[in-house]
């Protein structure tokens, strides 16, 4: 494949995400502006009291004296410089703030992310291989099940199995408490931590991965080429792994792009369970705070997360169907 | 300017595609169209699941009838496992309130807000849909950026977002679920609505004269509603399992008891009684899933292209 055709499609779907981000940001500009309170009343409010002047004082500062037009212009002007707002509460930039937790929230929704795929790939090519018998059925009911079930429910009762009566896996935290901080140690404590809430945050996307999975094997199953295939005398397997699944994976990947959101939003409820100190958890202490900067900012980045794993989806997908435009 | 100007001819004449199904159909003529319901009756865990929804409601419905008493007040003893006591089936909370009494109280905000967002969801997605397929052009380049960026917003923190600042009331907590969820019925109604507007029947209601207002609320709109009722199903139950998600949070109204804040509360007994947590839990489980379960059975019932095949 000419290497060229895979930039060419990164530079026309990221012109093409642009009016997106522009959307994102006038949407989050919207939530601000209906906030109860102005920025001054809120800072005043940390602080204390506040006379009148400190308040038109800070009223200035903050720009919130200005028409809301103006408003628009400082607040694309902040975010320019990746500045969204400082939190009293945590004597902190929102920027850094999100920074910090961002890259615990990755680690657990992609080694989620994994998961799901594989073990839904797996679920669906076993119900395809037996259609309509035993473990055809039994599957379809358990990913019913599963896709049914909330996920932090499903947290919950493997923290009572696993960690109350088993011991066997840690209930909270990413890391032991006065245990190793780098190398082959640490990474192993980080691995035990996650099993729980990586297993919880999965169970869903496995249910969907699933049936999409056999759904689209039963579909290129009766597909020319594959026709072709076992004209040419190639095994079964290799026809199952070489040309049914191949194809099988471009709808997959167009519904993980899709639940790309649904999965940063899940980990709001998982991370809290699991007090893992990601962006979830954070979502969760800014809004027992209050602390309304915080969670327009973390509402910003999310959102462009998504608009960038949907460029990354674009891309995948060019990768395995040839037939797309670059 | 809309009104129709001629108005004599029937309208099934004009319009062969008023039943549910008949406008997917029209190319293949069926010899022997069963009523959808039919098709509906014969999908036997279907059937079980609107049993069991049905149940659930009427539950719901008559909530203050069977448990009169304020499901938020202690009538106890704290904590006594289920299928101890007769009088508390379910046993009691670490504070001492019957755990069924709080099941079943909670079934009403549960379904109400799974219901009314969903139709939040709905009316704005057929509103949207509709005008940007009906009409195309730059009204539709408009819309669909709107909906585009709806989609992209992470629509469980948006909900997050919006009754954090809005306050855990049933219209801001029912909006706040609803407007995350449009964009699928919006895509769904604005491709139906692109390929109607060309089809026969609508070119034939045009040629009569039939305003544009007439056409897509009294031609088009009914053709397309088998895959959003289908859609629906499929909303109200994550609309279910959002609401759920924001009460475990805190984000429910603190005077009235949910599923997912009794699921909030057990979980700081998950040690010795996790039962409470299990509890609340498994109603969802068994709500969503009949829910789901009707979804199929409909989808089978009312999309022709799988009937004609089975």
């Amino acid at each position: 494949m000419p290497a060229g055709r895979l930039s060419r499609r990164f530079v026309r779907v990221a012109l093409q995400a642009v009016p997106l981000v522009l959307g994102v940001i006038l949407l989050n500009f919207t939530l601000i502006q209906l906030l109860p309170g102005d920025a001054a009343e809120a800072f005043a409010a940390e602080s204390g009291a506040a006379t009148q002047e400190t308040m038109d004082m800070l009223r200035v500062r903050f720009g919130v004296d200005q028409p809301v037009f103006a408003q628009l212009i400082n607040y694309f002007h902040n975010l320019s410089q990746f500045y969204l707002g400082f939190s009293a509460r945590y004597n902190a930039h929102v920027t850094d703030l999100i920074l910090a937790r961002l890259q615990m929230t990755v680690l657990l929704k992609f080694a989620a992310l994994v998961l799901a795929f594989l073990l839904g790939i797996l679920f669906g090519v076993i119900m395809e291989r037996w259609r309509n018998r035993w473990p055809d059925k039994l599957l379809s009911l358990l990913s019913l099940v599963l896709y049914s079930t909330p996920g932090f429910w499903i947290g919950l009762m493997l923290i009572v199995v696993f960690s109350v009566h088993l011991g066997w896996l840690p209930p909270e935290g990413s890391r032991t408490l006065g245990g190793a901080s780098k190398g082959w140690a640490y990474a192993w404590d980080v691995a035990q931590h996650m099993v729980l809430p990586v297993v919880a945050s999965a169970t869903f996307f496995v249910a969907i991965f699933a049936r999409l999975t056999r759904g689209a094997m039963v579909e290129a199953r009766t597909a020319d080429h594959v026709r072709t295939a076992r004209a040419k005398g190639l095994t079964s397997r290799q026809v199952t792994f070489r040309h049914v699944l191949r194809n099988a994976l471009i709808p997959l990947s167009t519904i993980t792009g899709m639940h790309v959101g649904a999965l940063l939003g899940g980990s709001v409820v998982i991370e809290t369970i699991f007090s893992w100190p990601g962006l979830g958890r954070l979502t969760y202490e800014a809004v027992l705070a209050r602390e309304y900067v915080v969670l327009l900012g973390i509402l910003l980045i999310s959102s462009i997360l998504v608009i960038t794993a949907n460029i990354l989806t674009d891309l995948v997908q060019t990768w395995l169907d040839p037939r797309i435009e670059a | 300017m809309n009104a129709p100007k001629i108005a004599a001819i029937p309208q099934d004449i004009v319009c062969p595609a008023n039943g549910v199904l008949s406008a997917v159909q029209a190319g293949a003529p069926q010899p022997e169209a069963e009523p959808a319901w039919k098709a509906f009756l014969r999908h036997r865990s279907a059937v079980a699941g609107a049993v069991t929804l049905l149940l659930l409601v009427l539950a719901a419905l008559f909530a203050r009838l069977l448990f009169p008493d304020d499901p938020l007040s202690t009538v106890a003893a704290a904590v006594i496992p289920p299928f101890q006591l007769s009088a508390y089936p379910l046993g009691t909370d670490p504070l001492g309130r019957d755990v069924l009494a709080g099941l079943v109280h909670g079934a009403r905000m549960s379904l109400a807000i799974g219901l009314l967002s969903a139709l939040v969801s709905v009316f704005i997605g057929v509103v949207v849909g509709a005008i940007a397929g009906y009409f195309g052009g730059w009204v539709d380049d408009v819309l669909m950026r709107i909906t585009e960026l709806f989609q992209t917003t992470p629509s469980f923190l948006l909900a997050v977002v919006i009754v954090t600042i809005g306050g855990p009331t049933l219209s801001m907590i029912t909006f706040a679920i609803g407007v995350g969820s449009f964009p699928t019925i919006a895509r769904l109604v604005r491709a139906e609505f692109r390929w109607l507007r060309v089809s026969d029947f609508v070119t034939a209601a045009r040629s009569q004269g039939y305003g544009r207002l007439r056409i897509i609320w009294q031609e088009i709109l009914p053709n397309t509603l088998p895959p959003v009722i289908v859609t629906t199903s499929v909303l109200i139950a994550s609309s279910i399992l959002t609401e759920a998600g924001l009460s475990f949070l805190g984000l429910s109204d603190p005077n009235v008891p949910t599923w997912g804040s009794m699921i909030g509360n057990g979980r700081t007994m998950l040690q010795d009684a996790w039962y409470l947590t299990a509890i609340p839990g498994g109603l969802i489980i068994v709500t969503i899933l009949a829910i789901n379960l009707i979804g199929d059975g409909l989808n089978e019932a009312l999309n022709p292209r799988l009937r004609n095949n089975g």
